[in-house]
């Protein structure tokens, strides 16, 4: 249950004891709740994204994830010029593209393929961790969290377990085993378990309207 | 219940015992087993996230629960329903430093969350004692004592290698502190200082319920303080390259040595001579000299560094007013240039069939990327 959590980047904390539950948290924008990514940078002066994107000086964009390696110097070279991507911020308007004094603070003493924003940690300043929702720009993000506890579905004590749970970031997921599958719903504590009726999915939509 | 927090929970090894490669299981251990003998119910992370406990615990709503006190149901004190508080621990367990009595922690952007519940945990090791700092605090000694922007604004804070040095000191006791107790500071004459948040009393502040009774306010408050810290820019020494004024250091450089030289032909000078005298002025003249020269270098340093400062916070002022929508609609416009721009090339047109597989490999390679980080459509 805990890796299916994990296959959704959703970080997971195990009791420290005999409990039989576990803690599922993911940072998430105070507004939207769309996922934070703490590992994802932006840029320091305009706040564009990293896109694992490279900028060659004549500004072709070329992807550093699918393109082959040169032979010669073993880089991504770009497909149009052979010249070698930079990890440049790709706003056009950006003051690390534009303003000359910028440029020439991040380029000092550096080869031009390696004057990007979004070279690695040593090498470049000009990058946070991302400070704007990637959905809807605001700036505030806190822990979703739940207390996750699963029992197998049996509708005679499915309504006293929900019961038993009654608390704001608790959740009961119920495992329903059927002949050929097994299928899944959930309770919040912080709903009335008066109306609550079972929605049977697959787990990973579950956990995806969980933390939706 | 315990009467001192951190205890030893470890009698049959000492902490000095591990090096830093075989020490992290062991702290990460050595916290938990303590907030677990304070009743707290404690989580582990099953991979690496940047917290590495969670810890919750049943405290009264207005305040009332002390830092061990054992308690059930209702508050003793006002008869008030208990509600469940949890804490995020990022743990950063240093030895203490020998040489000037110091705790070092390097922390990067990514470190810094707008969760008030977010906690650092700072572990000096050789002593055990724990400094329990929520992160809306840890921001606000920084902001309060004008200090952020030595420890936030530089470079090498965004490169992720810069260390936070708290000394210990025994100066100055404030007024929370007995007379024996050292304090550990930071920042320009340990203006910055967190002694008020070390072993129980950090614990005390950390288990205040007013964030989860303000909650909003304070994840409002913690990433507004955050972003400020963050975007308050100081040149450290990145500027070093373009404040060499090589010029002005040869004249240094070459009245430097005229005053080493006037100074010497004064040393040999015979006492009482006219000699003496002459050269005694003389090598007064070049140390003035040597002195302006410095002095005119200084200024100027000053001067570049006002002006580049100046254009940074231009440009950060320009971020910082950016509204939401603003920033999302940057965003998607910049995208769309995955989608177009390298069409532009003259080269593309005439290597067609080529240039296509180009733009779906970036078209791929764009969406995988954002597989990784959902929030915006695939293109």
């Amino acid at each position: 249950m805990m890796h299916a959590f994990r296959a959704k980047d959703i970080d997971i904390y195990k009791p420290d004891g005999h409990d039989e539950n576990f803690l599922a948290v993911h940072l998430v924008c105070l507004k939207c709740k769309n996922f934070w990514h703490t590992a994802l940078n932006e840029c320091y002066l305009c706040g564009e994204i990293n896109y694992g994107v490279g900028v060659c000086s004549k500004k072709h964009h070329t992807s550093l994830t699918t393109s082959q390696k040169s032979d010669e110097t073993n880089q991504k070279n770009c497909k149009y010029c052979n010249k070698i991507p930079a990890k440049k911020c790709i706003n056009d308007d950006c003051p690390t593209n534009k303003d000359t004094v910028i440029s020439k603070i991040i380029s000092y003493s550096r080869k031009e393929q390696e004057s990007g924003v979004f070279e690695g940690q040593l090498k470049s300043s000009m990058k946070i961790s991302m400070n704007y929702c990637l959905k809807c720009g605001h700036r505030e993000n806190k822990y979703l969290q739940f207390l996750v506890f699963v029992e197998d579905y049996d509708p005679r004590t499915s309504h006293d377990i929900i019961c038993k749970h009654r608390k704001p970031d608790h959740v009961v997921i119920f495992k329903n085993r059927l002949p050929k599958s097994i299928v899944y719903a959930y309770f919040e504590g912080s709903h009335d378990p008066a109306n609550w009726q079972p929605n049977w999915t697959e787990l990973s939509q579950t956990i995806t309207q969980l933390f939706s | 219940m315990n009467e001192v927090f951190p205890i030893n929970v470890f009698e049959d090894v000492k902490p000095q015992e591990f090096s830093k490669h075989n020490k992290k299981g062991v702290t990460e251990d050595f916290v938990t087993e303590n907030f677990k003998e304070l009743g707290w119910k404690c989580f582990r992370p099953l991979d690496d996230s940047g917290v590495d406990l969670v810890v919750r615990r049943e405290v009264c709503p207005k305040n009332h629960t002390r830092w061990n006190d054992v308690i059930d149901g209702k508050c003793g004190k006002c008869g008030e329903d208990l509600i469940t508080i949890t804490r995020f621990v990022q743990i950063k367990a240093r030895e203490e430093e020998d040489d000037d009595r110091s705790i070092g922690i390097t922390l990067s952007s990514k470190d810094f969350r707008g969760d008030p519940r977010h906690v650092f945990l700072i572990y000096a090791d050789a002593k055990t004692d724990f400094f329990v700092i929520p992160i809306y605090r840890y921001l606000r000694i920084f902001k309060e004592n004008e200090i952020a922007q030595k420890f936030f604004g530089v470079p090498a804070f965004r490169r992720g290698n810069h260390r936070v040095y708290f000394k210990e000191t025994v100066n100055n006791v404030p007024h929370y502190a007995s007379k024996d107790q050292k304090r550990y500071c930071f920042g320009p004459n340990g203006s910055g200082d967190l002694t008020k948040f070390m072993n129980d009393v950090g614990l005390e502040i950390m288990s205040d319920p007013e964030i989860e009774n303000d909650f909003v306010s304070f994840c409002e408050k913690t990433s507004k303080i955050k972003f400020d810290i963050l975007h308050d820019y100081s040149p450290g020494r990145e500027l070093d390259f373009l404040l060499q004024l090589k010029s002005v250091d040869k004249k240094i450089k070459e009245k430097e040595s005229l005053w080493k030289k006037k100074k010497l032909e004064y040393s040999k000078a015979k006492k009482g001579s006219k000699k003496r005298t002459l050269a005694y002025k003389v090598k007064n003249k070049a140390s003035q000299e040597k002195k302006k020269a410095e002095q005119s270098k200084k200024i100027k340093k000053e001067q570049l560094l006002t002006k580049y400062k100046s254009h940074y916070k231009k440009f950060l002022e320009m971020k910082s007013k950016k509204i939401p929508r603003e920033i999302v609609t940057m965003r998607d416009e910049n995208r769309k240039k995955f989608v177009n721009h390298n069409e532009k090339s003259s080269i593309e047109k005439v290597r067609e069939n080529w240039d296509t597989k180009t733009k779906t490999s970036l078209k791929k390679s764009i969406n995988d990327f954002w597989k990784l980080y959902k929030g915006q459509e695939q293109l």
